[in-house]
C-alpha cells in the first residue's frame, strides 16, 4: 500500500513538473517582449497597460549592466511619466497631478541629457538619441494638450530642439521634431497651441490617407477638428493660421459644408497677405496649390448642397469666388466654371419650375460670364 | 736615554714574570688538570661516535623493515615482485600547444536598443467593416440629379453600381508593413552582421519619417486632388473633347457608358482605372479611383498613380498641379 502511495507522489510531482515546464515554454514568448515593445505598442494603441507591462519589464533591466543603465534609467523616467500623464488625463484638474507630471517631466529631461552626453558625440546619430529625442518631443507636446500650464514646458522643447538642430538629429523636411520646431520658431513659448497643431497634422495625415469610411474615419475626422480649432484659436503666426483653417476646412467637408466652405475662404484670404511662406516641413505639405486645389475639388460638393438647400445664387457667388482669386490654373477656371453652368442651369430651371422667374434671370445673368470662361479653353487647346 | 731604556726593560721584564711564572702549585695542578681532560675528551668522543653508529644502525634497520612491511600490505599476493624491478610509467606526453588558442565564446553583452522616431505610430485604427449605406444613398440622390440633367441636355453623369472594394486595406497596416520591410532590408544591407537584427531584437536605423515611406502621404494628397480634378472632368460634364481625344489616343482611353473607367498606358500595357464618380466630392477619400490587378501593392500603385496624374495634368490643363507634382 504504501508503495503505491509512493509512486501515486512521484507521478503528481513529475505532472507538476512538467505543467511548470510548459508553462513556462508557454510565456516564453512574452518574455521576450521588451520594455520598449511595451512602450510602442503604448503609442500605437494608448493602452495604459503597455505601461504597467513596460514598467515591470524595465525593472529586470535595470541594474543588469553599467552600459546601459543611462538608457534604462532614461526609459524608466519616460515610464513613470506617461503613467502620471495618463491619470492626468483621468482628472486634468487634479492640481496633485499637475504638480506630479510637471516634477516627472523635468526628471525625464534630465535623464535625457545623461544619457545624450554618455553617448560618444561622433555616434550620437546611430544611437538612441535621435529617436529618445523625437519621443521626448511627442511626450512633452501629448502633455501640453492636458496641462493647465503647458506654455511652462516650452523652454525644455527648445533645449532639446536646440541640441537637435546643433547635432542633425533628425530630417529637417519630414519627420516629427521638424514639424514641431517649424513651428515653434514663430509660435514661442505658446506650447499649447503647437501641441494641438502638430497633433492635428499629424491625425490629418492618417485621415486623408484612411481609405475605408465609417466610423474610425470619422473619429479621427472629429479629432483632427478638435485640435485644430484649438489651434485655430490659439495660434498667433498667419501661416499656422491657414494650416489649421485648412484642416478645418478638410474635416468639416462633407459633413457641415458652410463651415467647410467658410474655412476654405478664410484659408484662402490669409494665404493671399503671405509673402514668403516660410520654407522647411509644411511648405510642401501647406501651399497655396494645395489650398486652391482642395476648394475648387470641393466645389462640386458644395454646389449640389447649395442646391439642395435651395440657396442657388450662392452656388454662383462661391464660383465667382474661385475664379476671383486669380490664381487658378486653365484646368481648374475651367473645372469651376463647368460646374458653375452644370449647376446653374439647374438652378435657373428649378426656379423657372417654381415660376420665381426674376430670380431666374438673374441668375441666368450671373451664367453668362461662365460660359466665357470656357470658351477659351477651346482655344487654348488648339494650341497645344 | 739610557735611563728610559732601562726602565722600560725592567717593566716588560716584570710583567712577563707576572703573567707567564706559576707557582709550583699551580703548574703541578695545571698538569694534572690537562692530562685528566685530554682522557676525558677522548672517552666522550668514542662515546658518541659509537651512540651515533649504533643509532644509524638502529634506525636503518628499522626503515628497511617498515619498507618490506608496506610492500607486504600492499601486495600481499605477488611475492615475487619484490624481485621485479619496477619502472615508473612514462607520463602520457603533455598536449601541444595548439597553435589556435580556443577561444571562448564571449557572454553576450548587453546592447543599447536603437529607438526609433515616433513620425508614424500616432494611432493605430482597428479595421472596421465598412457602412455603405449613407454613400448608396448618395449616389441614390445623385442619379435622381443625373435624370434631371439629361432633361436638360446637359452631359449626363451616368453613375454605376459601385462595387465595395473589400481588399482595400487601411493605410495604418500598410505602413507598418512597409516599415518592417525597410528594416529587414536595413539589416540585409548591413552584410555579414546581421543575426540580432534578423531577430527583432533591436531596432533599425531611426525612422526618419514620410520619406521612408511609399506612401508619402501629401505628395499622395497632391495626386488625389489633381487626379480627382482631371476624372471629375473626364467623367461629368461634356468630358473631354475631340482634340484632346486625338492627342491622347495612343495612352488614354475613356469608357462612360455602362461602365465608368478609363485606361491608361503604363510601361507598356494598358491598365484600367475604375472610377466611382459618387466618392468625387469627397476630399479626403482617396478611393474614388481604384486600380484592379497587380498594381494594387504601394510599390507599383504610386508611381502608377503620378504618372497617369501628369499626363492627364498636362492634357487637360492643370498646371499648378503639374507643378507641384
Amino acid at each position: 500500500m504504501s508503495n503505491y502511495r509512493h509512486a501515486a507522489a512521484t507521478l503528481a510531482g513529475l505532472g507538476f513538473i512538467l505543467l511548470l515546464a510548459s508553462a513556462s515554454a508557454g510565456t516564453a514568448p512574452q518574455q521576450d517582449k521588451g520594455y520598449l515593445d511595451y512602450l510602442d505598442s503604448y503609442y500605437q494603441t494608448g493602452n495604459p497597460n503597455d505601461l504597467m507591462l513596460a514598467r515591470n519589464a524595465i525593472k529586470v533591466e535595470l541594474d543588469s549592466s553599467d552600459a546601459l543603465q543611462f538608457q534604462s534609467y532614461y526609459y524608466n523616467a519616460e515610464i513613470q511619466f506617461l503613467l502620471a500623464l495618463e491619470e492626468l488625463k483621468k482628472d486634468p484638474k487634479n492640481v496633485e497631478g499637475q504638480n506630479k507630471l510637471r516634477g516627472l517631466l523635468l526628471q525625464v529631461y534630465n535623464r535625457f541629457l545623461d544619457a545624450y552626453y554618455k553617448v560618444d558625440p561622433a555616434q550620437l546619430k546611430t544611437s538612441s538619441v535621435p529617436g529618445n529625442t523625437a519621443f521626448l518631443l511627442k511626450d512633452v507636446l501629448m502633455a501640453a494638450t492636458f496641462s493647465q500650464n503647458a506654455n511652462s514646458f516650452a523652454p525644455i522643447v527648445k533645449t532639446v530642439l536646440r541640441r537637435a538642430n546643433r547635432d542633425d538629429l533628425y530630417d529637417r523636411q519630414n519627420s516629427y521634431a521638424a514639424s514641431v520646431n517649424d513651428m515653434l520658431e514663430p509660435e514661442y513659448p505658446n506650447l499649447f497651441g503647437i501641441a494641438n497643431f502638430v497633433k492635428a497634422v499629424w491625425l490629418n495625415d492618417q485621415f486623408i490617407g484612411m481609405k475605408e469610411e465609417g466610423a474610425v474615419k470619422d473619429s479621427l475626422r472629429r479629432t483632427v477638428n478638435f485640435h485644430a480649432a484649438i489651434a485655430s484659436d490659439t495660434l498667433k503666426s498667419p501661416y499656422g493660421l491657414t494650416i489649421a483653417y485648412f484642416l478645418l476646412a478638410e474635416t468639416y467637408a462633407n459633413h457641415e459644408n458652410d463651415m467647410a466652405w467658410n474655412y476654405f475662404k478664410k484659408c484662402l484670404d490669409l494665404m493671399k497677405t503671405i509673402e514668403d511662406v516660410p520654407q522647411g516641413f509644411y511648405a510642401r505639405n501647406y501651399n497655396s496649390e494645395i489650398y486652391v486645389a482642395t476648394a475648387v475639388a470641393f466645389l462640386p460638393t458644395y454646389a449640389e448642397y447649395l442646391y439642395s438647400a435651395g440657396r442657388y445664387p450662392e452656388i454662383m457667388l462661391s464660383a465667382r469666388y474661385l475664379v476671383d482669386l486669380s490664381t487658378l490654373d486653365r484646368g481648374k477656371i475651367e473645372n469651376v466654371a463647368k460646374e458653375a453652368v452644370f449647376w446653374g442651369e439647374k438652378s435657373i430651371r428649378a426656379l423657372q419650375d417654381a415660376s420665381r422667374f426674376a430670380s431666374a434671370d438673374e441668375l441666368f445673368q450671373q451664367l453668362k460670364g461662365f460660359h466665357g470662361l470656357i470658351e477659351p479653353k477651346e482655344r487654348l487647346g488648339q494650341t497645344e | 736615554m739610557q735611563a728610559y731604556f732601562d726602565r722600560g726593560d725592567a717593566e716588560l721584564e716584570h710583567q712577563a714574570v707576572v703573567t707567564k711564572a706559576l707557582s709550583l702549585t699551580d703548574a703541578e695542578h695545571e698538569s694534572r688538570f690537562n692530562a685528566f681532560g685530554r682522557r676525558r675528551y677522548r672517552s666522550l668522543l668514542c662515546y658518541t661516535v659509537g651512540l651515533g653508529l649504533l643509532a644509524m644502525t638502529v634506525a636503518v634497520h628499522i626503515g628497511s623493515a617498515e619498507q618490506a612491511l608496506s610492500q607486504i600490505v600492499q601486495e600481499p599476493e605477488s611475492p615475487d615482485n619484490r624481485f621485479i624491478i619496477e619502472f615508473p610509467e612514462p607520463e602520457p606526453p603533455e598536449p601541444k600547444p595548439k597553435l589556435k588558442p580556443e577561444i571562448k565564446p564571449e557572454e553576450p553583452q548587453p546592447v543599447e536598443r536603437v529607438r526609433s522616431v515616433p513620425d508614424r505610430v500616432t494611432q493605430t485604427i482597428k479595421p472596421q467593416e465598412r457602412s455603405r449605406e449613407r454613400e448608396e444613398e448618395h449616389i441614390v440622390d445623385r442619379d435622381a440629379q443625373t435624370e434631371s440633367t439629361v432633361k436638360r441636355s446637359l452631359p449626363a453623369v451616368t453613375t454605376p453600381t459601385i462595387a465595395v472594394s473589400e481588399t482595400a486595406g487601411q493605410r495604418e497596416f500598410v505602413q507598418e508593413n512597409i516599415r518592417q520591410t525597410t528594416v529587414s532590408d536595413f539589416a540585409d544591407l548591413r552584410g555579414d552582421y546581421i543575426p540580432e537584427e534578423k531577430a527583432g531584437k533591436h531596432r533599425s536605423a531611426p525612422e526618419t519619417g514620410l520619406s521612408h515611406i511609399q506612401l508619402d502621404p501629401y505628395h499622395y494628397q497632391m495626386v488625389n486632388v489633381c487626379l480627382r480634378l482631371c476624372v471629375r472632368t473626364m467623367f461629368t460634364h461634356s468630358g473631354i473633347d475631340e482634340q484632346e481625344r486625338s492627342a491622347s489616343s495612343d495612352w488614354l482611353r475613356i469608357r462612360r457608358e455602362n461602365d465608368n473607367f478609363f485606361e491608361y498606358r503604363h510601361g507598356g500595357r494598358w491598365v484600367r482605372f475604375s472610377v466611382k464618380t459618387g466618392s468625387l466630392g469627397e476630399i479626403s477619400n482617396i478611393d474614388f479611383v481604384s486600380v484592379a490587378g497587380d498594381w494594387t501593392s504601394n510599390d507599383g500603385a504610386q508611381p502608377l498613380l503620378e504618372a497617369a496624374t501628369k499626363d492627364l495634368c498636362r492634357l487637360l490643363g492643370y498646371d499648378d498641379c503639374l507643378k507641384r507634382l
